[in-house]
């Protein structure tokens, strides 16, 4: 049923990125593609390496055979980065050789086509995993986003926390994490009604989504009223720089409160950050960060404390 | 059937590109500027024994000439190729026999279409 709902995206929003080192090949692609979707077409497997790092394509068709590094080479090398890892990539080859489709399942392909190519399965080829990724991104959207705010959910940090982890680990990059807890909002719950409250909770996400800037930079909704930011490659000079700005965009927002002695929604945020190399886990860093929002708390409230 | 290969199948390259002539007239266009350049490369690198090269680049020319309908020239590029992966002494030979097959096939497309 879920299957059925409309995703709001269409065949022709998607981007298809085309790898092929013969200029023909490439025309001919981009042609009979050109009516149903978006396409880009590059000649070499680091072309598109790189076009991947800026942007992420819905569909790779790339050839098998090309100087320097081979598509089944580009397809190991997008499935070994987390990000890129989920991008489908059907092969083009102009061998049909059992030896041929074995490899090409190996590297993690979706399906190949062969050479010359039929405009009419090529075309039908393509529409399938164009609409396979649009329901996976659908899914992916209903399994790791809370559904009233669209922030991410607390099934995505225990998921994806790990990797986010892994890759500070390997690049030696810092990632800081801060709790922030709206501030009595049990009494705005009790004053304005659960309606509010929830009508709220949207607005202080949207608003805390705005004033992280990357989008690398992660909002979690991990309890009734309180969200983990999850800002990789930050330091905690950084991070605070962040979460000041976040202090001030609630401030901002001026929703009445008058449970509050800030006669205003505020928020508190602790602060700590993991430290590759260093620091024991991100369960440990995390306890940490919600101690120092008890600080924050304890303080006064709508302020931020750090390690 | 694959003895029924003929030199320059039109029909059957205008079928696969869903008729858009333009698009096969264009197709032809790329190939015959590079095509020539190719071959001589390929001679080149079986010369110097580079056959890996040679290899690769008798395959990318292969997978054009099955798109512009050259479907002997195919057959015959899909020939060498084996034959430098195999490193086999007949590359030589099955080059020139790719070369004659390249010009009936450059002479038949060259002409206007006769329907």
């Amino acid at each position: 049923m879920i299957l059925k709902q409309d995703t709001g995206r269409t065949l022709n929003a998607c981007t298809v990125l085309i790898v092929d080192d013969q200029p023909t090949s490439r025309l001919i692609m981009t042609s009979l593609l050109e009516d149903i979707t978006q396409c880009h077409a590059v000649a070499g497997a680091t072309e598109a390496l790189d076009y991947c790092a800026a942007q992420l394509p819905d569909l790779i068709i790339s050839d098998v055979s090309m100087p320097e590094m081979s598509g089944r080479e580009l397809c190991e090398a997008l499935r070994s980065n987390q990000s890129t890892a989920n991008i489908p990539v059907m092969f083009v080859t102009g061998s049909d050789s059992d030896e041929e489709q074995e490899k090409c399942w190996e590297a993690g392909g979706v399906d190949f086509v062969t050479k010359p190519i039929n405009a009419t399965t090529f075309r039908n080829r393509v529409k399938t995993q164009l609409n396979h990724k649009i329901k996976a991104d659908l899914l992916e959207q209903l399994i790791y986003t809370d559904r009233l705010t669209g922030a991410f959910n607390r099934h995505y940090m225990e998921e994806r926390l790990p990797f986010i982890v892994k890759e500070c680990e390997r690049e030696s990059l810092p990632l800081s994490i801060a709790l922030l807890d709206i501030d009595f909002f049990k009494q705005y719950n009790d004053e304005y009604g659960h309606l509010t409250g929830d009508e709220c909770l949207c607005r202080l996400t949207r608003a805390v989504n705005d004033a992280l800037l990357r989008p690398m930079d992660r909002v979690v909704r991990v309890g009734g009223e309180e969200f983990l930011l999850l800002l990789p490659n930050t330091d905690i000079d950084g991070a605070k720089i962040v979460c000041n700005r976040v202090l001030e965009t609630v401030r901002r927002l001026h929703i009445p409160h008058i449970g509050s002695p800030f006669r205003e929604i505020t928020v508190s945020i602790g602060l700590a950050m993991y430290q590759s190399g260093i620091s024991e886990s991100a369960t440990v860093v995390i306890a940490e960060a919600d101690k120092l929002l008890y600080k924050a708390k304890n303080a006064g409230r709508n302020q931020l404390a750090y390690e | 059937m694959s003895d029924a290969l003929i030199t320059f199948n039109r029909d059957g390259a205008l079928r696969r590109l869903m008729n858009n002539e333009t698009l096969l007239n264009r197709i032809l266009e790329i190939f015959f500027s590079q095509a020539e350049e190719r071959f001589s490369q390929i001679r080149q690198d079986i010369q110097l024994g580079r056959y890996t090269e040679a290899r690769a680049t008798a395959h990318g020319l292969k997978g054009s000439a099955g798109e512009v309908g050259a479907e002997r020239l195919h057959r015959c590029l899909g020939d060498l190729e084996k034959a430098l992966t195999d490193n086999s002494t007949q590359a030589e030979e099955l080059y020139k026999v790719a070369v004659v097959e390249y010009q009936q096939f450059s002479q038949q497309a060259r002409q206007p279409a006769s329907n």
